[in-house]
């Protein structure tokens, strides 16, 4: 845990204060306009789980990096969390688009959701792996950075996908 | 006598279209040349260099002290280096108490003694009216008029203020020059203007850490504005900082500083923009193939992607605007996923829009350094793309017709 109290110690009150009211509005505001929009429990329950699983994920990552590799978390290894949440909200848009183009046509139920997600999820992890392995290996000095960032982002899409699987009935 | 009507079945609009396809065309192979790797050694007239970042990149620890040690006194002057070194756009900033003492950890690649100016100054302003027993036109002390120590400090103090305003005023020779424009709390204007009215006609100061600006009472003048000695724009801001980001209640210096070796390797530029072209051909060959995307779409979705970045590329490079090449080669990667995320879904986009809005804005309001910079060009380069998805399906839709 060595790694987060340096983190932790590193920031100026002022700083936490900025990041804390910046993790409650990842948190709190997207899933609450996911229910404004779709007015659906579970696509906002969906949502909120997912920005907290993305959350968890990233931590455990450093963690991992830096334990078991030794790897020292520099200022780049910020692109890690940015990115695997800029693909999530991407993830979340889509479902977002989709249900509010479809819910009310009359022959529509909530499953389609299913299959759209996995189409979404599959064509964005080809487009992630293909870009971010494209630029990891020729940059010598984002490669773990982005492999790191590539894995969050792919695992939080696909948990995403687990969920909308096991809560949309 | 009537003249015979010349009949011309003319129809020029296409004619019109050709030209405007043929202007369009050039103005996107332009910027698509503008923006390759390399012009730069083809062009001679004109430079087409990407200003870069990496190589002027520098790393210090400060250590400073300050004379009240107690918690509560350290972790407020730490919150305001944060907020001036931030503020400034100070790349990487760590900071920690250790034995009292304030340890600022700094890598950017900004103007090094500007950014010592924001650690090395208190800034703690205060209005002075000149002591009686000293003679301010002694031709033997020119400088009397600056030191603190001529002058009598009054009740009036920066936290007065809400807040101190630089900006380009009128001088009295008709010349437009900087001014610290001190902006009263409501409730204290008239006390204030009660206070300048005694003086009126009379020289008092604003004594910034024992250097004093003098300033004559005017009271027919409704603000109160002390010239500030530069026109450098970046000082400028410097000091608008310093005024700016809080009240540190006591005296502090830099005790030492220490260099630290920074280690960016440059990364390939050439090699990670073919990478990224070869990466969008696979990526829609593979979308086309599996019947994930129609044909026009796939094209359309190319084309914005290669339009957007040449761009951003072409401004960079024209505006001379310094960019790290590890930044910008994340920024590419982001931008081919949104504009492919936002022409391949049948959709709205407007949540998807919206929702990356709030994420990139609260970034760039509650980060700083490279991750607000990276979500500035992020929220840029996705406008971008939505503009240029609009602009190539305008322009495939022309080539069509013709």
């Amino acid at each position: 845990m060595g790694i987060f109290t340096n983190l932790w110690n590193s920031w100026a009150t002022y700083e936490k204060i900025l990041l804390g009211v910046l993790l409650l509005i990842i948190v709190l505001i997207i899933p609450a306009l996911v229910w404004l929009f779709t007015k659906n429990k579970q696509l906002s329950l969906i949502s909120l789980f997912s920005i907290l699983i993305s959350g968890f994920i990233v931590c455990i990552t450093f963690l991992v990096a830096n334990l078991v590799f030794s790897v020292v978390v520099t200022d780049i290894f910020k692109i890690v969390p940015f990115i695997t949440i800029f693909t999530l909200t991407l993830s979340i848009g889509t479902t977002v688009g989709y249900f509010m183009q479809n819910h009310k046509r009359k022959d529509f139920s909530i499953l389609e959701i299913k299959t759209e997600v996995r189409n979404d999820t599959i064509r964005l992890s080809v487009s992630l792996l293909l870009l971010l392995i494209a630029v990891a290996v020729l940059s010598p000095s984002l490669i773990l950075s982005l492999l790191l960032a590539l894995g969050d982002s792919l695992i939080t899409i696909w948990l995403t996908y687990i969920l909308v699987y096991k809560l949309i009935k | 006598m009537k003249l015979p009507r010349l009949k011309l079945s003319l129809n020029i609009k296409p004619l019109l279209n050709y030209i405007l396809i043929i202007i369009v065309t050039s103005l996107f192979l332009a910027t698509i040349f503008v923006a390759l790797p390399l012009t730069e050694k083809f062009v001679s007239k004109a430079s087409y260099n990407l200003t870069l970042k990496n190589g002027t990149y520098w790393s210090e620890e400060f250590v400073i002290s300050a004379t009240d040690t107690s918690v509560q006194s350290l972790d407020s002057i730490r919150d305001i280096f944060y907020k001036r070194l931030s503020g400034f756009g100070v790349e990487e900033i760590s900071t920690s108490i250790i034995d009292n003492k304030i340890h600022i950890t700094i890598t950017s690649s900004k103007d090094k003694a500007l950014v010592k100016e924001l650690l090395a100054n208190r800034f703690a302003a205060q209005v002075v009216t000149r002591k009686s027993d000293v003679n301010f036109e002694n031709s033997g002390d020119q400088y009397a008029y600056i030191y603190a120590k001529n002058y009598d400090a009054t009740e009036w103090d920066r936290s007065d203020f809400r807040n101190v305003y630089i900006t380009k005023l009128k001088t009295s020779s008709g010349n437009q020059s900087y001014f610290a424009i001190f902006k009263l709390w409501p409730n204290k204007t008239e006390a204030f203007n009660s206070f300048l009215a005694k003086y009126n006609g009379q020289y008092i100061g604003v004594n910034l850490d024992g250097f004093v600006t003098p300033y004559l009472v005017d009271t027919t003048q409704k603000i109160f504005a002390t010239p500030v000695s530069t026109e450098d724009a970046q000082q400028i801001k410097v000091m608008s900082l310093l005024y700016n980001s809080g009240l540190i209640q006591t005296d502090c210096t830099i005790d030492s500083e220490k260099e630290i070796t920074v280690d960016t390797p440059a990364i390939d530029y050439v090699g990670v923009s073919i990478a990224i072209i070869a990466s969008i051909i696979i990526l829609y060959t593979y979308l086309v193939i599996s019947k994930n995307i129609e044909k026009g779409r796939a094209l359309k979705a190319v084309l914005a992607t290669v339009l957007a970045a040449s761009l951003y590329i072409s401004f960079l490079k024209i505006f001379n605007v310094p960019i790290d090449l590890n930044y910008l080669a994340i920024e590419a990667v982001l931008l081919v996923l949104t504009t492919y995320v936002l022409s391949e879904n049948k959709d709205p986009h407007f949540y998807i829009e919206l929702f990356l809005l709030i994420l990139l804005s609260s970034i760039i309001f509650l980060t700083s350094g490279s991750l607000k910079q990276l979500a500035q060009d992020t929220l840029l380069l996705a406008a971008l793309s939505k503009v240029c998805l609009i602009v190539s399906g305008w322009y495939l839709n022309k080539i069509k017709k013709i």
